[in-house]
């Protein structure tokens, strides 16, 4: 990765057991609690505007 | 505008009133102010409803186009549409919309803790002004104190969360029927039924109570002790024809006479509970009058579409 | 009972009888209305076996029967017969495979098992699969150390399973429990889930094997032939009468032999006995006399002569080995190949010969009676074969060649002179080719087996997504075998015997019309059953053996043959005691429910069958017409006490196939029956399929309105499963579905119910705004504002991050704020993917992927930034519109790279274009979109949704979609949903339209659906009555947004240089063909040379006017040059299409000198 850039971990949550797993690139795709190997990306922090139409 | 006044003096006739019901009777003037003042109750008054949704949190099933689009069509009160800015030519805000004069901000937080299915709905939407807030049915449908029902937005189960942050404008059913204060709006012309009585003497007691049945709509009834035909109820008449069909089939043309009346309307009025439905006539007649003024205005001046803002934004629109 | 089999000697014409006669009663009893009431009644209570029996046998059984069967019985047979390893170098080495069992489905990953759930293989690309287990006992060690050692449970391969077979993890779960395990209820199961995609494997359609059938050729001539499939051969053998002579057919020979020879070679070397054989009749001796005779001819007279005859003709292979016993070879091809359903034991010729003499028997019943001809479009002469089937050839093949292989490495291990110590059979089964190869057939849909010579291509098909009721559709249908050949009709037409086996209705339009069907509700297709104990159990009954017959009894007067799955087993002297007795033990529970006992009164024969493949339905059992069900059975069956098992068990209701109908008298109705009938339909509109059994009031419809419907329910956008959103896929969702407020018993029983696909839209039957020409629909905005129609497009995109052969890989990188394109990767996090809930746009980049430049060669590491090129991946999506991200997932593949699978989601609110039909093959377009108040209304208020043009109707012919508005709009008015059933109305399953007329009064319409409108514009009543009610109408995944496209200028074709074709390439519109024929006629030249030429692809040429051909500019002379005169004197500079250029200069290449002749214009 870039050197300027340390890899942060983003947090992922799994598709069984819903726990919220840290990863950094190139880590293991798997759950810590479960085991479970598919995670799922949390939802945007940003607020997101709609029109109600 | 030279010679003979075509002006007339319609009468309205209120029949029943409810909160969110009118029904009136509109006589002396003809279909086009009968249907213009139903088209302007469905497409022209203004109200307000829900128009940006901003979503912090979903965490539902439905996703956020659907909450915000269910959002949009919740009635809100909008007691204060008329005298409020359109958004889009408020001057405060340089048209973001968001300001006080023209727009009303909701915030909704649930989130379900429990096991049981928690039902979020608009009486969860928290409003910024007391005078703008979603419509109670409660006492209207006479529900009981302890139902208090408002209008489902979603379910959640367990740990799901909503959080949300919308801006309510104002707006006319025209644009997105979510502003439309009409549920219905429909009128009638008022049936004129004349029985040939001659005729009706030739038939008999069986021909008599034949022919009454025949109508699907309790519109005749036979008065048993004097054997006459009477109209009781002709509003009740759908315009079926069935009487008509049944005199010919019995050899009677002409038994009976039915035209609408041409400058008598019977008007039915039920509001979503934006603004009462008294209130919605009132309005609506408010607003064609500005229609009207707009059209003696413009033709003096061909600017005086610009003049009139708001309204000429009504003329162009249609 | 016993006595209607009796009686009924030609079942069509008594049948015939019946129905007429049967007019004539109910015309009669229409006058007493209560003698009327009461039969109807009993006969509206038998519908409730429909749902238990769906829910018994489910929807899918049949796909499910034959996989369980295949699972439990049919692997373990395959390995019985294959079960040894034997080295070739030392046979004291072997393997023996002792049992062999399907796990349940698991995975393996770095040593831990783990159960796997069907919709974790779907999310993350895998295979569901089922570890194939044997218990193996095999000889270890070598030369003089030698143990036999048993090793139990070895995993040999992987087994792609069908999901809620009874090896799935669904098997048995209950509905909480498949939510967990995030699994929709509904769902019937019968796919396969392979690299994450479902996989339906086809029903194939087929001519029934082991069977005589008889017909004719092109030639005129007739033809009896018999394809044969045992376990160890599949052949076919055609017995056929040419030129008044009877030749014998075969493959193994280069000739038609004639069949006296093959008779005597068979060891039937009186030819009175073969005329015996086939029977006394003068005028069948008449007609094997020439062949007698020409056998006579070649002086034929004895097996040794016959057979040195046949050996002349016999193919030789080039592989034969010279030294092979010639002698042998022909009596190995009788004995195999000839037909190879008829066993030979000890050398024992005479089944075959009587085999024979049959075949002949039809042939010339054929000839004396042109009726005698078998139809090959009869499904009787069909076979349905089901998934269990083919995975078993795919298997066997697999096993057969993994076994060889198994032999071959052991054998080269063998014969290597030094060896490691240990030799450990069993570490040399290698279970990846078994694996491999399923999978990838199954995937592929290419089964490709060179043993059993099987070659066919779009077996398996990815399950249709698109709606509830297409996928359901997808499990029950039946593929032709046999290519199409486009012009006969008859495998096209509907043939009587599909009567509640297929659907009537439900077959695609234009090439596969006909060929491809769809099984009817009730139907089932049976598995194979035990054949040695029904043997056993016909001999007990009085079947005499073939082996005590001489040639004259066989076909004596008043006996009947009894052929058993096509092989003749002997003959019985009171056939329909014989068949009777069959039948009761089948209703007392006795032998299979699904064997049928078929007496033939035409060929004299009593047929039973066992075999898999053949379609069959539960019919109710009458005595002399009086149901078997009474009232009381139906009391307990809704009490609960009584299960659809129990009325089988009980002899209550029977399965029949389609040949054992014909000896059945089936009346619609109980009160329609007479002392000769024998069964009872349970319901009328059970012939229609699933698809086809949601259209309201179908049999008030003109038959293809039907049939396109069938087509369009499966297009329809609607709900898909309960797991819907958690779907990764492509998907059409309906944001608000609806159930259909006129609904159908079929529509209840699949559940349509609960996964609608459509909404019920108030329609005013009328013309409005002209908008509304060729089946355009006016919309209401104000009804789209409210959500009608509105629907969710998900959308997948799948990013890969590959690993390359010198240790480098992709990589997903973090997006910087001060990047070029930075406002392009607004959406992504600091992982570099999109984030859910964004709102993402067309060119927005979702994963922002990085390859290594170099990848391949020496191994690196550690790779600088500057060594990665960009492959971001872009969002190609409607322009302006704002699209959201719904979903990303992140897994591992197979390969152990990161796999990151996004999930774009879009709402769309209908437009003008987009396609919505009802349930009657009405489809139109949105022709405009109309504000409410300019929309006609009621007196009460009421506002149609959609406003349809009445030209839609009289062509059309679709009565039952009035009907269903009528029945919709008194539904809604009174608070019930009302029924519209096929064929309903008798049984109280459709509402008549008088009842609904009754209704509509009472709720204050008038009865004939019409209303009093006025106009919304104007105000003023409208000059008719308005047709107006709620029809359930459904949107067609058919949208403009997908299909809409223009251009100006764009990307072009590298070799001509022309504009691309597609939409997806951004395409240009041709002027074709014919466009440019219009062009030419109306004489528009200069627009003809602007669209051909300059807007296309316009090429400057050097043209050399003394030879002709092209040269080229030379940029430093700056002048053009003609190569072959080699000066630039004679060049003149033109214009003219690439592609011209282009085939002047391939002519060239061909030796073809085009030259350019120029004249002044």
């Amino acid at each position: 990765m870039d050197p300027q850039q340390p890899a942060e971990p983003v947090y992922y949550i799994c598709g069984d057991c819903g726990m919220e797993i840290p990863l950094k690139p190139n880590d293991v795709i798997q759950c810590r609690e479960c085991g479970y190997r598919i995670l799922y990306k949390k939802r945007t922090r940003r607020i997101v505007q709609y029109e109600a139409r | 505008m030279e010679g003979k006044s075509y002006q007339r003096f319609p009468r309205v006739k209120i029949r029943e009133m409810r909160h969110d019901y009118l029904k009136f009777e509109l006589r002396d003037t003809d279909a086009s102010v009968a249907n213009a003042l139903r088209r302007v109750m469905i497409a022209e008054v203004p109200t307000v409803a829900i128009d940006l949704v901003e979503i912090e949190i979903n965490s539902s099933v439905l996703n956020d186009e659907f909450i915000a689009h269910r959002l949009g069509l919740i009635p809100l009160t909008s007691d204060r549409a008329m005298s409020m800015r359109f958004s889009r030519d408020c001057d405060a805000c340089d048209g973001d919309g968001q300001c006080e004069y023209c727009s009303v901000e909701f915030h909704l937080r649930a989130r379900c803790h429990s096991d049981q299915t928690l039902d979020v709905t608009s009486k969860e939407l928290l409003s910024s002004d007391h005078t703008v807030v979603p419509v109670d049915f409660s006492d209207a449908s006479g529900y009981e104190a302890s139902e208090q029902r408002g209008i489902i937005i979603v379910k959640l189960r367990r740990g799901q969360e909503l959080r949300l942050r919308a801006i309510a404008r104002k707006g006319i059913g025209k644009d997105h029927a979510k502003w439309s204060p009409a549920a219905t709006v429909t009128f009638m012309y008022e049936p004129d039924i004349r029985i040939n009585e001659e005729m009706m003497d030739t038939l008999s007691l069986e021909e008599k109570t034949a022919w009454v049945d025949s109508s699907p709509t309790k519109v005749f009834e036979l008065d048993p002790s004097t054997g006459k035909v009477l109209v009781v109820d002709p509003e009740a008449y759908t315009y079926d024809d069935e009487v008509i069909k049944k005199a010919e089939a019995m050899g009677k043309p002409g038994l009976v006479d039915i035209t609408a009346k041409e400058d008598s309307f019977i008007f039915t009025v039920e509001s979503t509970g934006a603004i009462k439905a008294s209130q919605l006539l009132l309005n609506a007649i408010e607003i064609l009058k500005q229609k009207l003024d707009a059209v003696r205005l413009s033709e003096d001046t061909v600017e005086a579409d610009d003049q009139f803002g708001e309204l000429g934004a009504h003329m162009r629109g249609g | 009972m016993g006595v209607p089999q009796d009686s009924l000697a030609d079942p069509p014409k008594s049948s015939k009888n019946q129905r007429f006669r049967n007019g004539k009663q109910v015309h009669h009893m229409d006058i007493d209305k209560e003698l009327l009431a009461a039969p109807i009644k009993s006969a509206k209570d038998k519908f409730a076996l429909i749902p238990e029996f769906l829910k018994v046998r489910g929807l899918v059984k049949q796909h499910l029967d034959s996989f369980n069967y295949f699972v439990n019985t049919g692997i373990k047979k395959i390995v019985r017969a294959n079960d040894r390893i034997v080295s070739g170098v030392d046979p004291s080495i072997w393997l023996r495979f002792n049992n062999i069992y399907i796990d349940k489905p698991s995975l393996t990953t770095d040593g831990v098992t783990t159960e796997i759930a069907p919709h974790t293989c779907r999310l993350s690309d895998m295979t569901y699969s089922a570890p194939i287990r044997v218990d193996v006992e095999y000889v270890e060690g070598s030369h003089d150390q030698k143990r036999i050692v048993t090793r139990k449970a070895v995993e040999i391969a992987r087994m792609p399973i069908m999901l809620r077979s009874c090896c799935c993890t669904l098997y048995g779960k209950t509905e909480s429990e498949l939510a967990i395990l995030g699994e929709c209820p509904l769902d019937p199961g019968g796919y396969f889930i392979i690299k994450g995609n479902e996989k339906v494997l086809l029903i194939q359609e087929q001519l029934s094997k082991n069977r005589i059938i008889i017909d004719m050729d092109k030639k005129g001539n007739v033809n009896a032939s018999v394809t044969s499939s045992s376990e160890t051969i599949k052949s076919k053998t055609v017995i056929q009468m040419e030129k008044q002579k009877i030749y014998l057919d075969l493959n193994q020979f280069s000739k038609k032999i004639p069949i006296m020879v093959v008779m005597k070679a068979m060891g039937m070397t009186s030819d009175q006995e073969v005329v015996q054989m086939v029977g006394r009749d003068p005028r069948y001796g008449a007609l094997l006399m020439p062949s007698i005779e020409e056998c006579a001819k070649e002086g034929i007279y004895t097996k040794e002569q016959a057979l040195l005859y046949l050996e002349s003709k016999v193919k030789r292979s080039m592989f034969d080995r010279p030294s092979s016993d010639n002698d042998c070879k022909v009596t190995a091809v009788l004995r195999d190949i000839f037909i190879a359903n008829v066993p030979v034991c000890r050398s024992n010729f005479r089944p075959k010969c009587i085999y024979v003499a049959v075949m002949l028997r039809r042939i010339m019943d054929a000839i004396l009676n042109k009726d005698a001809m078998d139809d090959k479009d009869y499904v009787g002469n069909k076979r349905l074969e089901l998934s269990g089937q083919s995975i078993s050839l795919l298997f066997e093949d697999l096993f057969k060649t993994m076994i060889s292989e198994v032999r071959k490495t052991v054998d080269n291990i063998l014969t290597k002179p030094s060896r490691s110590s240990r030799f450990d059979l069993a570490q040399y089964i290698r279970k990846d080719s078994i694996s491999h190869g399923l999978e990838r057939t199954l995937s592929t849909g290419n089964f490709d087996l060179k043993r059993f010579r099987m070659h066919r291509t779009g077996m398996t098909q990815v399950l249709a997504r698109l709606s509830f009721i297409g996928s359901l559709g997808q499990m029950t249908r039946t593929k032709p075998q046999f290519e199409k050949s486009r012009k006969v009709s008859g495998p096209r037409a509907l043939q009587p015997s599909q009567w509640g086996m297929l659907c009537p209705c439900d077959t695609p339009e234009g090439e596969a019309c006909g060929l491809v069907k769809n099984l009817a509700l009730m139907a089932h297709v049976t598995t194979d059953e035990e054949e040695g104990p029904l043997i056993s159990l016909c001999k007990c009954l009085g079947v005499e053996d073939l082996e005590t017959l001489s040639a004259e009894e066989l076909h004596s007067p008043n006996s009947f043959l009894v052929l058993f799955n096509g092989d003749i087993l002997g003959k019985h002297r009171k056939p329909q005691r014989f068949a009777t007795a069959m039948r009761k033990l089948r209703r007392a529970g006795k032998i299979g429910e699904f064997v049928s006992v078929f007496v033939n009164e035409k060929q004299h024969c009593v047929y039973i069958a066992s075999d898999g493949g053949r379609v069959c339905r539960p019919l109710v059992i009458a005595d002399r017409g009086i149901s078997r069900v009474k009232e009381y059975h139906m009391q307990e069956l809704n009490a609960g006490v009584r299960t659809f098992n129990d009325f089988l068990s009980d002899g209550l209701i029977e399965y029949l196939d389609v040949n054992e109908q014909n000896n059945a008298l089936i009346a619609l109705y109980e009160d329609e029956a007479t002392t000769e009938t024998t069964h009872i339909e349970i319901e009328p509109f059970t012939i229609l399929g699933v698809i086809a059994g949601l259209i309201p009031y179908p049999h008030h419809n003109q038959s293809p309105r039907n049939t396109y419907q069938c087509a369009m329910g499966k297009q329809a956008m609607g709900n898909i499963a309960y797991n819907q959103l958690r779907r990764i896929d492509l998907l059409y969702l309906l944001v608000y579905p609806q159930r259909p407020l006129l609904t159908t018993k079929t529509i209840e029983l699949v559940g349509f119910d609960k996964l609608g696909a459509g909404q019920n839209a108030t329609v005013a039957v009328m013309s409005y705004s002209g908008y509304d020409i060729e089946d355009a629909i006016v919309m209401n905005k104000a009804s789209l504002d409210r959500g009608f129609g509105r629907c969710i497009l998900m959308k997948k995109f799948v990013v890969a991050n590959q690993n390359y052969n010198n240790n480098t890989q992709d990589r997903i990188i973090r997006p910087s704020k001060d990047e070029v394109d930075s406002g392009k990767m607004q959406v992504l996090d600091d992982d570099g993917i999109a984030a859910p809930g964004e709102i993402i746009r067309s060119n927005d980049i979702y994963v922002k992927k990085q390859v290594p430049i170099v990848t391949r060669g020496a191994i690196r590491s550690g790779l600088k930034d500057s060594e990665y090129r960009s492959a971001f991946q872009k969002y190609k999506g409607p322009d302006g519109e704002s699209c959201v991200v719904d979903k990303v997932a992140l897994f591992s593949d197979t390969h152990n790279n990161l796999c990151v699978k996004v999930l774009i989601r879009h709402t769309r609110r209908p437009e003008v274009g987009d396609k919505f039909s009802s349930r009657h093959g009405q489809k139109g377009v949105c022709g405009t979109i109309v504000q409410q108040e300019d929309f006609p209304f009621s007196e009460r208020g009421i506002c149609p949704d959609l406003i349809m043009n009445p030209h839609g109707f009289p062509s059309r012919m679709t009565v039952g979609k009035m009907i269903e508005l009528l029945g919709g709009k008194a539904g809604v008015s009174c608070g019930k949903f009302h029924y519209g059933s096929a064929f309903g109305e008798p049984s109280g399953h459709a509402d008549k339209v008088e009842a609904i007329s009754e209704t509509l009064v009472r709720m204050g319409f008038s009865y004939d659906g019409k209303d009093f409108l006025c106009s919304g514009i104007t105000g003023c009543p409208l000059q008719a009555y308005i047709f107006m009610g709620p029809i359930y109408y459904q949107k067609l995944k058919h949208m403009v947004l997908d299909k809409m496209h223009a251009r100006g200028s764009g990307p072009r074709v590298s070799l001509t240089r022309q504009p691309t074709e597609g939409k997806a390439r951004n395409g240009g519109l041709r002027v074709g063909e014919m466009e440019r024929d219009c062009l030419i006629a109306y004489g528009a030249s200069m627009l003809l040379y602007e669209r051909l030429m300059i807007s296309s692809d316009p090429f400057e040429v050097q043209v050399c006017r003394v030879c002709g051909l092209l040269g080229y500019y030379n940029h430093k002379m700056k002048a053009g040059i003609c190569s072959s005169c080699k000066n630039g004197d004679n060049i003149s500079t033109m214009k003219l299409p690439y592609a011209c250029k282009l085939l002047i200069q391939e002519l060239q290449s061909m030796n073809i000198v085009p030259r350019l002749k120029l004249a002044e214009a």
